[in-house]
């Protein structure tokens, strides 16, 4: 069972339109990969930026569906002007998927927790506390 | 007398080519008739020309309608003289100016008359009056609204006329008035054109529902006409293409709920035949005492929804996926 990653996919845009707001060009893209199972986004990103002409990291694509039957899958894509543009203006999510942004969160209990102990504490004994509570914190590490 | 003349040129070229004899003594009567017609419209020439001097024509606010076409007739009419002269003389006409000026002068004539005729009505009612003297009492005029008449009415039943009334005959300076918000009493408003509409869309239900259709169906002579097209695969068709467009439109996938994306699925299986096909419609609507808004229609209504097996839920969280992951 080997993959067909051999066989050609091909990639089409629509409705593409250059927002000026953002500093970023928008579009629907068509992927027609008949045989084959649905093109990774890696692969449909590195696509578009030979066809754009920019580098892979400042393209994002997302909401890919594959049509009944198979052979055809329709989704978005957003090539920005600049990487700096790209991880102000896209949603963290989307960093996220990306790699180009790092969300630690403390476990949804452990947030609770340390909540219903300060709720104990008032005024400036709060940020003791808040201090105090060795726990590890919400860090935006930007790589 | 324009429909004189022309025959009086085709009757003499036919001279100069045919023999005299038969066309002769016709010719001789429409000379005549020309010779007589000539002097009325000499006659009718010397009194305009008498007005013109007069000055009874004033264009200081341009030329009116009537104005322009009687010059065009007049110059028409003396172009007209001027080849027929030409004729009578033996003289060609090939190339005259005035055939130009007759040209112009007919196009004129032709574009005003549909002008004419929409202000027909206009026309003959002001000649009525002029020469009567008198507005006509068939005159749809005499039906207009009388300005004058609004808020004067004697009998004031409305709070805030009322009021505002009193007030005035109290103080009579209405310069150092308070404004105060008329108080209208809250009425309960009657809809009552509304059930004429339910009743109407309620018999058309019923008359258009298949059940009856085939009943009817039986009995005519009409021919069975056949569509090729489903029409609950088309909805279904046309409202996902609705979706889609939105989607691209505003860059985002937008969540369809579970039940939705069932019955989209279920239509597009073959061989579906919707519950409207299928159901029972009562009689009802097509009878003459039928009250759309009773209750009692209304829970036969609910009561056949739920029959055909659509679930109404009484709240709208569905906690089927939340108790499934957390039984895992």
């Amino acid at each position: 069972m080997g993959k067909e990653s051999e066989a050609t996919a091909t990639i089409r845009t629509r409705k593409f339109l250059t927002n000026r707001l953002l500093n970023r060009k928008q579009m629907v893209v068509d992927v027609l990969h008949p045989n084959r199972a649905t093109v990774r986004k890696t692969e449909i990103r590195e696509k578009l930026a030979k066809m754009y002409k920019t580098t892979g990291d400042v393209v994002f694509c997302f909401g890919f569906r594959t049509a009944f039957g198979g052979g055809k899958s329709t989704g978005f894509a957003l090539i920005y002007d600049t990487l700096d543009y790209a991880k102000k203006i896209e949603p963290k999510y989307r960093l996220v998927r990306q790699g180009l942004l790092e969300l630690k969160k403390t476990a949804r209990k452990q947030r609770k927790e340390r909540k219903n102990r300060m709720k104990k504490a008032r005024g400036t004994a709060k940020a003791k506390m808040a201090a105090a509570t060795k726990k590890v914190k919400t860090i935006l590490t930007i790589l | 007398m324009q429909m004189h003349l022309p025959s009086m040129e085709s009757t003499m070229k036919n001279d100069t080519d045919v023999t005299v004899a038969s066309d002769l003594s016709r010719g001789v009567a429409l000379l005549a008739e020309l010779a007589t017609n000539l002097g009325s419209v000499g006659a009718g020439f010397k009194a305009l020309t008498e007005k013109v001097r007069d000055g009874n024509f004033r264009t200081e606010k341009g030329l009116g309608l009537f104005e322009l076409k009687n010059q065009s007739f007049l110059s028409y009419m003396a172009n007209l003289t001027c080849i027929i002269l030409r004729k009578l003389k033996g003289l060609k006409i090939e190339n005259d100016q005035s055939i130009e000026r007759l040209v112009e002068h007919r196009v004129v004539l032709e574009r005003i008359r549909p002008l004419e005729d929409k202000l027909k009505y206009q026309i003959d009612k002001y000649i009525k009056m002029a020469a009567e003297g008198v507005v006509s009492a068939d005159d749809p005029s005499h039906l207009k609204g009388n300005i004058d008449n609004i808020g004067s009415s004697s009998d004031e039943d409305d709070d805030a006329i009322q009021e505002q009334s009193m007030k005035t005959k109290k103080t009579g300076d209405e310069n150092h008035e308070i404004y105060k918000i008329p108080k209208i009493s809250q009425t309960h408003y009657d809809d009552k054109d509304n059930s004429e509409m339910a009743k109407e869309r309620a018999r058309r239900r019923v008359l258009n529902s298949s059940m009856l259709r085939d009943a009817i169906y039986e009995h005519t002579d009409d021919p069975e006409v056949v569509y090729n097209i489903d029409v609950l695969k088309q909805k279904s068709i046309r409202k996902r293409k609705e979706l889609e467009a939105h989607e691209e439109d505003s860059f985002k996938r937008l969540t369809v709920s579970r039940a939705e994306r069932a019955s989209m699925h279920e239509v597009t299986t073959l061989g579906t035949i919707g519950s409207e096909m299928l159901s029972f419609n009562s009689l009802e609507p097509l009878q003459d005492d039928y009250d759309p808004s009773s209750p009692a229609v209304k829970r036969q209504r609910k009561g056949s929804r739920l029959a055909e097996g659509k679930k109404v839920k009484a709240s709208s969280k569905s906690k089927k996926g939340f108790k499934k992951r957390r039984k895992q």
